[in-house]
């Protein structure tokens, strides 16, 4: 529209604007309205973040247990941001931490007031950071860290990656996924760890309740989001003290309980014999064949180091008793068990002559795998019998 | 018989020499060579040498040389004419000196991407170094993805990957965008209308995150036929961009022949079927096993070429197997394969659309039929240059349809031949597009007070997003708040992102057969529906249209279906008018469709077997149009009706010959009597939201378009009205000619009436 004046052309692109509709969707109405930009936070001292602290001691947080040694000069740390998608336009807008020293928890959460406070409030964060031996996060692998690293890099800011990063959902992922179908901090909390949470808000409603708090300058509706935060932050001091107790000291978790990932990470920190009776117990209560199976693989990948050859016999034994396929998997690991270990050709080709009678059924049923299965059993019988013929003549 | 022989047998035999309109013979080309220049890196020359390049074309030494000038350039010769090379040797010869240099290429689709890093890597093997070149797209890996991203030399992508996945994760390609010398942008002609429009922002905000990151990469633009590269290469990028279309590769020779069916009928002006016609002239190449692609206009029309050329090729004795149908709606594997078929020589005959029009590697195809007129000058160029990349001689068919247009160009070959080919248009500006821009570009980085982003609308359009509570604004910034990732919601191809699926229930498991966009499904997938896939026909049992879900299963009858969608048009706001009385004007509307009726048309005759409703939701679009009040006329009120369908009809083809675009870009309508004018009007809208200013180059070039559709009207042979004129004369009626170039005559185009 050109020779239009600027007033009236900016009203035409504001209607046109309106009618295109280009964001695609109608927002609600804001409660109240927006204080210019100036004014907010008039009350205030000024400054763009604030820095919230509280010191607890130990025994108000653990109650009646210790701290784990490690958790000394680890850096717990949860952000509150202003979306959930990530990529560079999720701002992290409060950070939670916490830090143990002797008999005291600090808790600190920084805040920004005002978006341009943000590079002052990553200085103080890296500061932090670098004191830190340990990073100990929720889902920070994915979400957390690469915001700030991405926020970091924003703010032309230099930032050296934690030395050691523990990224809790990693173990919450193996103790809890199947029991509780979830690894929702929230979830584990109440039905892990026990502990209830009151008058907490729904994380999906906290970017909103921030944007109002921008346009508004009024803290109070939002005060509830600093308590959520805080108690994520005290939720990762309980949850990663007792999962390295549960891993690293071979206490037992209480139920629901996933045995077998306990079992794993277990291995995974070279806690063998603790593995192992995680492992066995996982086997007492799994009904889920192809579970079980993997579990006894697991299990006897234990014994095997140990050269614990009967209770490997053992082990695959019990689960000969499983139905169809399950159970020529079994027996074909019994059988390897007698020709490798116990020297006994002829037991494992009785065996395997019982196997690849399940097979020829399985066959007869038309089950999927029938066919590899069968190929396997008489190879296995094929070499049984060439090495043991061989060994006769010599 | 041979290629040769064969044409001649066309032109030889009487009952198909006399619909030949043009036949021309373009002579085979000589190379025009230099020698590799002195300044490149020795390691490059010899690995030039290693894979036989002695010397460079003409136009691939221009290349270097401007690229080491530092200007941004634009390449336009045609295909296999080495146009990889004037990008790729500035960007190894800058790679070999500076090993941390990063170039980032984009291409419009992935399978463009996977054919150049093939190209590209071969290069890099001759040479023997570390450069690593990879794609990265939908389908890498996400354990490559981080290697790409900080080790990737060369990273090869495409516009809707670069704007969804790598600009909002910008600080995750650090090492790219700090060292970024080069972007290629390959394929320029595919970027107008509207995905051109949205490429002219995904532009703005790569040179912003550049600047961000203290780099300003040098720009190199590299397209096949289009008729103003450089002015368009400038609309995207917004800055000076040198020409190099000086070409110095050779060609063979080459035929390009129009062929117009006869007329069967001709008070109704009706032509033989077009697709029965390039049938006929296809049997000729199949059968002496003349590698062929045949490209037509629709979906439906590629599905019936390919059950036509199956049993043609089964009356020779070839397997049927070697002949295959190319369209989108295909999944990616099936076109892989196809593709792959072309080139390694199993697939003898492909029947397409132009979803197979780009660069895509098939080989050497020897014969090309384009039946239907493509829409542009440009495309048909393109279409007819898949066949004969090599030295050898090849030959292309244009077979006409009925379409205005069509009938425009083969009866008026002196035209083709001598119009340059058309000019890609884009509107950045695109108030619609930017809005959706700027709100990725404020994701990307907080946008500053006095920053320009295209148009100086950069404060109001901040404005409307802080109303809608996208950014917040605090002091001279604004910053992106809202928890939403905003390029998800932007698609650069279409209007909207969605799909609806097709699923066939049938025996022995629900499957997705393929997908249709949004705007396209009421048409396509109705209930009731015949919907073609892969030859295989398909009733449409249920539209779940909120679930986006068609259900279908397999038939086999003998008719298809068409779709008729009624279309209203509202003004907004008038932004000019002309001269005249009354005054041809345009400006902002909303356009209305509603899907009414669709009808059942015979395979072999199309003629009418039955009908029914379509019960589906109408949807609304902005956009900007033109539109044409008639003045007062002593005309009886019931033809009023006749004339403005037969005037808009010719108009419509007419004006996308003059506005260079595609028909499809358009959209027409009329009312007989316009709220906003108060007379019988005629409007024809831009058919997409917000528009890419068709409407308004119409408006400017008005007079001209008035006396084409007079000359298109006054030439045609039929008597009261056909297809190729003003429309079938059951549908402008006995005098639906006559008044249009009455009107055309006496009021519209000054000096015309006699």
């Amino acid at each position: 529209m050109p020779g239009s004046s600027p007033g009236l052309r900016d009203s035409v692109l504001r209607d046109r604007l309106a009618a295109l509709n280009v964001v695609g969707r109608m927002r609600r109405e804001p409660v109240r309205p927006a204080m210019p930009w100036d004014r907010r936070d008039r009350d205030r001292d000024g400054t763009p973040f604030e820095i919230r602290r509280s010191v607890r001691t130990v025994r108000e947080i653990f109650g009646r247990e210790k701290p784990h040694p490690s958790d000394y000069g680890a850096l717990f740390l949860d952000t509150e941001t202003t979306g959930l998608s990530g990529g560079t336009g999720t701002t992290p807008f409060l950070i939670g931490l916490a830090t143990l020293e002797r008999h005291e928890v600090t808790l600190e959460q920084y805040f920004l007031r005002r978006l341009s406070g943000e590079a002052a409030m990553l200085e103080a964060l890296r500061d932090r950071l670098v004191e830190a031996e340990t990073l100990v996060t929720f889902n920070g692998r994915r979400f957390d860290w690469p915001i700030l690293e991405a926020r970091f890099i924003m703010s032309r800011m230099p930032l050296d990656p934690p030395s050691d990063h523990t990224d809790l959902i990693t173990a919450a992922r193996r103790l809890w996924y199947r029991p509780l179908g979830t690894y929702r901090l929230s979830v584990i909390e109440r039905q892990a760890l026990g502990i209830d949470r009151v008058d907490d808000v729904d994380s999906a409603e906290i970017p909103g309740m921030y944007l109002e708090y921008l346009r508004t300058g009024d803290i109070g509706p939002i005060e509830p989001v600093f308590a959520h935060n805080q108690q994520d932050v005290t939720c990762l001091l309980h949850l990663r003290r007792r999962v390295r107790r549960w891993i690293e000291d071979g206490e037992d978790p209480p139920p629901p309980v996933d045995w077998e990932g306990l079992g794993v990470l277990r291995l995974q920190a070279n806690r063998e014999v603790d593995a192992e009776s995680a492992l066995r117990r996982a086997l007492t209560v799994e009904d889920d064949p192809a579970v079980r199976w993997r579990i006894a693989t697991r299990l006897a990948r234990v014994l095997r180091r140990g050269a614990r050859w009967d209770e490997l016999l053992s082990l695959w034994e019990r689960e000969v008793g499983g139905r169809g396929a399950w159970r020529v998997r079994a027996l074909i690991e019994t059988a390897k068990v007698y020709q490798r270990r116990l020297r006994r050709p002829d037991r494992a080709s009785a065996i395997l002559e019982e196997a690849s009678r399940v097979v020829e059924w399985l066959l007869l049923r038309g089950e999927p795998a029938a066919h590899v299965m069968d190929g396997e059993v008489r190879n296995r019988l094929t070499r049984l019998s060439t090495r043991y013929s061989n060994s006769q003549v010599r | 018989m041979t290629l040769e022989q064969i044409l001649t047998s066309i032109r030889t035999d009487p009952s198909l020499a006399r619909h030949l309109t043009a036949w021309r013979e373009i002579p085979a080309r000589t190379g025009r060579f230099a020698p590799i220049p002195f300044s490149i890196d020795a390691r490059l020359t010899s690995a030039l040498r290693r894979s036989g390049i002695e010397a460079l074309y003409s136009h691939q030494a221009e290349a270097f040389e401007v690229a080491q000038s530092g200007k941004h350039f634009v390449v336009v010769t045609p295909t296999a004419s080495g146009k990889t090379l004037c990008y790729n040797l500035s960007v190894l010869n800058s790679l070999l000196a500076a090993p941390e240099t990063r170039a980032l290429y984009l291409f419009p689709t992935k399978a463009l991407s996977m054919d150049q890093v093939d190209e590209l890597q071969t290069l890099v093997r001759a040479l023997n170094v570390d450069i690593k070149a990879y794609t990265y797209d939908g389908d890498t890996p996400g354990a490559a993805r981080r290697a790409i991203r900080t080790a990737g030399h060369v990273v090869v992508t495409n516009p809707d990957m670069l704007h969804a996945a790598i600009l909002p994760h910008h600080t995750k390609w650090l090492r790219l965008f700090e060292n970024l010398r080069y972007v290629v942008v390959d394929e320029l002609h595919t970027y107008r209308g509207l995905f051109g429009s949205h490429m002219g922002n995904v532009l703005r905000r790569l040179r912003r995150i550049c600047r961000f990151y203290g780099s300003n990469p040098q720009v190199i633009f590299a397209s096949a036929t289009i008729g103003n590269p450089k002015e368009l290469a400038e609309r995207l990028l917004e800055e000076e961009v040198t020409l190099i279309d000086d070409n110095g590769a050779p060609s063979g020779p080459k035929v390009l022949a129009f062929y117009n069916p006869p007329v069967i009928n001709r008070e109704l002006g009706i032509r033989r079927d077009a697709l029965s016609e390039a049938g006929r002239l296809a049997g000729e190449f199949i059968r002496n096993r003349i590698p062929l692609i045949a490209f037509s206009r629709s979906r439906r029309s590629a599905e019936l070429l390919t059950t036509e050329f199956k049993s043609i090729a089964a009356s020779h004795h070839i397997s049927p197997d070697r002949v295959a149908g190319y369209r989108a709606g295909y999944l990616p594997s099936e076109r892989r394969a196809i593709e792959k078929g072309l080139r390694e020589g199993d697939v003898l005959a492909v029947a397409a659309t132009n979803a197979l029009e780009l660069g895509i590697d098939i080989g050497r195809l020897q014969a090309a039929l384009l039946v239907g007129y493509p829409g542009t000058i440009a495309s048909t160029w393109q279409q007819a240059g898949r066949a004969g990349r090599t030295q050898d001689l090849s030959a292309a068919i244009l077979v006409a349809t009925s379409d205005p247009l069509d009938q425009y160009i083969v009866r008026h070959p002196e035209y083709f031949f001598g119009q340059s080919p058309e000019a890609g248009l884009v509107n950045p500006d695109n108030l619609y597009v930017l809005t959706s821009h700027v709100r990725c570009a404020a994701f990307e980085l907080p946008v500053d007070e006095g920053e320009r982003f295209g148009p100086n609308t950069l404060p109001e359009i901040l404005d409307y997003l802080e109303q809608q509570q996208i950014v917040h604004r605090e002091g001279d910034r604004w910053h992106y708040v809202a928890d939403a990732y905003p390029a998800q919601d932007v698609s650069l191809r279409s209007a909207s992102t969605e799909n609806v699926v097709i699923i066939d229930t049938g025996d022995p498991a629900p499957r997705v057969v393929g997908e249709v966009d949004l705007a396209s499904a009421p048409g396509l997938v109705h209930e009731d529906a015949i919907y073609i896939h892969l030859g295989q026909q398909y009733h449409v049992d249920r539209l779940e249209w909120e679930e986006r879900k068609a259900y279908v299963h397999h038939v086999d009858v003998d008719y298809y279906t068409t779709a008729q969608i009624a279309v209203d048009v509202r003004v907004l706001a008038e932004f000019a008018k002309g001269e005249a009385s009354p005054p041809p004007a345009h400006g902002e509307v909303v356009v209305t469709y509603r899907p009414t009726i669709f009808k059942k048309l015979t395979l072999e005759r199309h003629e009418n077997v039955g009908w029914g409703p379509i019960h589906l939701p109408e949807s609304t679009m902005h956009t900007t149009a033109y539109w044409l009040a008639l003045p007062d006329l002593s005309i009886p009120r019931e033809e009023i009706q006749g004339l403005l369908i037969g005037l808009s009809h010719a108009l419509e083809h007419v004006a996308s010959l003059f506005l260079m675009c595609d028909p499809r870009d358009l959209g027409r309508t009329y009312e007989v009597h316009s709220p906003h004018t108060g007379r019988p009007t005629l409007f024809l809208y831009d058919a997409f939201p917000g528009g890419v200013g068709f409407a308004e180059r119409l408006f400017r070039m008005h007079a001209q378009v008035l006396a084409a559709a007079r000359d298109l009207i006054a030439a045609c042979p039929c008597e009261t009205g056909c297809p190729s004129c003003v429309g079938p004369v059951l549908q402008v009626g006995g005098t639906g000619k006559a008044r249009a170039l009455e009107v055309l005559d006496a009021r519209l185009v000054p000096g015309a009436a006699r």
